[in-house]
């Protein structure tokens, strides 16, 4: 999979690559299930018209740009989406950087320089789709243009699962409620939580429990506080862990921390970048009488991550 | 009491729910009984349905007779009895070997101003009751054709079996019958497998509001102002004499450039800019017809 970073503001570069492509573009937060349909569908197409089969995305999410004091927060930074694509399915993606700038072209502007760094033969979108200053260009406009400049259009209808609408917007709300396994379903892989491990105050080690203490970027959704069994990715290495979103309300009152417990794991990692995947929440953030009760508590919620992320591994072994 | 909120607001309602589910759920978040839509949207279909809140409502015909578009997907081989992805077999045959351009072109017999049968599990009435309640309880349901105008049907890809496409509609049409006639045209049998409405009039789905997690707080936000729904029509500004008269129901005497022979739908506002309903134009004499407002 090839990822290449285009400037639509900028005069077209030449055309990438000679072979044309089938298209979709979005901004595919959180790569989910209804995403990776669509991807599916245009794999398949790209490979029976021997085309290439490519994804087109902004970065970061528009409304981050558009309005920041009320966007949503990302469910995967470029990085995440990035190995989320890369597969089979994706021969090229290509990014594009969301600027205020790009936000004002109109949609016809935007869709004539992007056909001019890519060559397109058909665009795939999901019905809500839409791009362009105001959103201007929806289906309908894409529909209208396909003709007079020469590509095909698909439009895949909205997919549900179980019954639930499969959305960016929904996953997001269950992941700030700590439902990660159900958002987790919805999404088709559990959500992560990237970042990179600082120096905390060292109160685990004194419990007996060392934790990694993780930068996160604010532009990135944080579950609900409490105590979450997950998987630590540490470069290639997949790590079990016992993780804990929270104030520390033990210890006084401390600001919201991400904090780590690799299982069978004692090493240094300060400074290194690890991702986080959440895969169920145990309980809700509590204050222990003191140190001993909250040590006793933490013996009980390493030996449930333990059974968690263990059915996991046989699960997936099946 | 809270008071009551008028206006108009573009919702984007979810698959699995009627149209009256979302009235209903609009009822229960303002508290108010006076709530009603603008064009039925099938359970399984998801996308723009527009919602009139209080003294909106009175505007519900005008609403109603705007122009809509879907993205609709058909799926070819067989016919169902409620021409959706619900219903039983009524039909089988096989599915078109065509290509997309010979479909396009097929397809356009089916524009213009054409009769339309509509679906027997339709909420048309016959004879006092509801088609879809005769259907139900196996009665024979014979509906009359309606005259309905489709504007535009273009393929949005074909994968058989199945066909996507872009329908651009007047008001009253079934995009089910319409995907049943696509397959009886195809020399095939067709069924409605998946629909979105991406706007009715001015209200597009990429404005839409969600109904998932809405608040009142967020719906007073997010809602227009009555006459947002009557944009087309031409507006007079009343002085504030004659506002007062047609706030009663009172024909008022209005200047026009040219006199307006044929009876003509205005809009009525008074000259601080408030709205106050319909008239109807004709000669020099405006007779309201729809006064939203009442005096205080």
């Amino acid at each position: 999979m090839r990822v290449t970073t285009v400037d639509l503001l900028k005069a077209p570069q030449e055309q990438e690559p000679a072979r044309p492509s089938v298209i979709t573009i979005g901004s595919f937060d959180g790569v989910h299930r209804g995403h990776r349909y669509l991807i599916g569908e245009v794999a398949d197409r790209a490979r029976s018209k021997g085309c290439e089969a490519a994804v087109v995305t902004f970065d970061p999410l528009p409304a981050q740009v558009i309005r920041p004091e009320s966007a949503p927060r990302s469910i995967t930074d470029l990085d995440e989406k990035l190995s989320l694509l890369a597969g089979p399915d994706v021969d090229m993606v290509v990014v594009l950087p969301f600027t205020h700038e790009l936000s004002r072209l109109p949609a016809g502007d935007f869709l004539d320089r992007l056909l001019a760094c890519v060559r397109v033969a058909e665009i795939w979108c999901g019905a809500d789709f839409a791009f362009g200053h105001g959103r201007e260009g929806d289906v309908a406009f894409l529909a209208g243009l396909a003709g007079p400049r020469g590509y095909g259009l698909h439009v895949v209808p909205r997919i549900n699962h179980d019954g639930r609408r499969i959305s960016s917007s929904e996953a997001r709300s269950l992941i700030s409620e700590g439902r990660v396994r159900e958002a987790g379903d919805l999404l088709g892989h559990p959500p992560g939580l990237p970042g990179i491990v600082e120096s905390g105050a060292g109160r685990g080690r004194g419990l007996g429990y060392p934790t990694a203490n993780l930068r996160i970027s604010p532009a990135h959704i944080i579950p609900a506080t409490g105590i979450y069994a997950g998987f630590a990715h540490l470069g290639e290495e997949r790590l079990e862990a016992a993780i804990s979103i929270g104030h520390s309300p033990t210890f006084g009152q401390n600001p919201l921390t991400v904090e780590a417990h690799l299982l069978d794991f004692d090493r240094d990692i300060v400074g290194r970048e690890i991702k986080l995947e959440l895969v169920e929440r145990l309980r809700g953030e509590e204050r222990f009488a003191g140190s001993e009760a909250l040590i006793a508590q933490m013996d009980r919620d390493v030996e449930q991550v333990r059974q968690i992320l263990g059915s996991c591994r046989s699960a997936a072994a099946v | 009491m809270r008071e009551e909120l008028s206006g108009v607001l573009n919702l984007d309602k979810p698959v699995g729910m009627t149209s009256h589910d979302a009235v209903a759920a609009m009822r229960r978040l303002t508290g108010q009984r006076g709530v009603g839509h603008a064009g039925t949207l099938d359970p399984l279909a998801s996308g723009v349905v527009v919602m009139l809140l209080g003294r909106a409502t009175a505007l519900s015909a005008y609403a109603m007779a705007s122009e809509k578009t879907y993205a609709a997907e058909v799926c070819f081989g067989v016919e169902t009895s409620t021409e959706d992805a619900e219903g039983a077999i009524t039909a089988e045959a096989p599915v078109p070997t065509l290509s997309t351009d010979d479909i396009a072109e097929r397809l356009q017999t089916l524009t213009g101003d054409v009769l339309q049968q509509p679906p027997r599990f339709s909420a048309i009435k016959t004879a006092g009751k509801r088609a879809y309640a005769r259907a139900r309880r196996g009665e024979t349901v014979e509906l009359p054709p309606r005259p309905v105008r489709i504007v535009e049907i273009s393929p949005l890809g074909w994968r058989p079996p199945r066909l996507r496409l872009l329908v651009r509609t007047g008001p009253g049409v079934y995009i089910r019958a319409l995907a049943r006639d696509i397959g009886r045209l195809l020399d095939s049998a067709a069924y409605l497998h998946a629909l979105v409405r991406l706007s009715s009039g001015q209200f597009r789905l990429t404005g839409a509001t969600r109904l998932e997690g809405l608040t009142r707080e967020e719906l007073c936000r997010r809602m227009l102002p009555p006459d947002c729904v009557v944009e087309s029509l031409p507006a007079i500004v009343l002085p504030a004499s004659d506002e007062r008269r047609a706030r009663h129901g009172g024909a008022v005497h209005v200047r026009t450039s040219a006199d307006q022979l044929e009876e003509l739908t205005v809009r009525l506002y008074g000259e601080s800019g408030r709205f106050i309903g319909l008239g109807r134009l004709q000669g020099n004499t405006c007779r309201p017809a729809r006064v939203l407002e009442p005096l205080p």
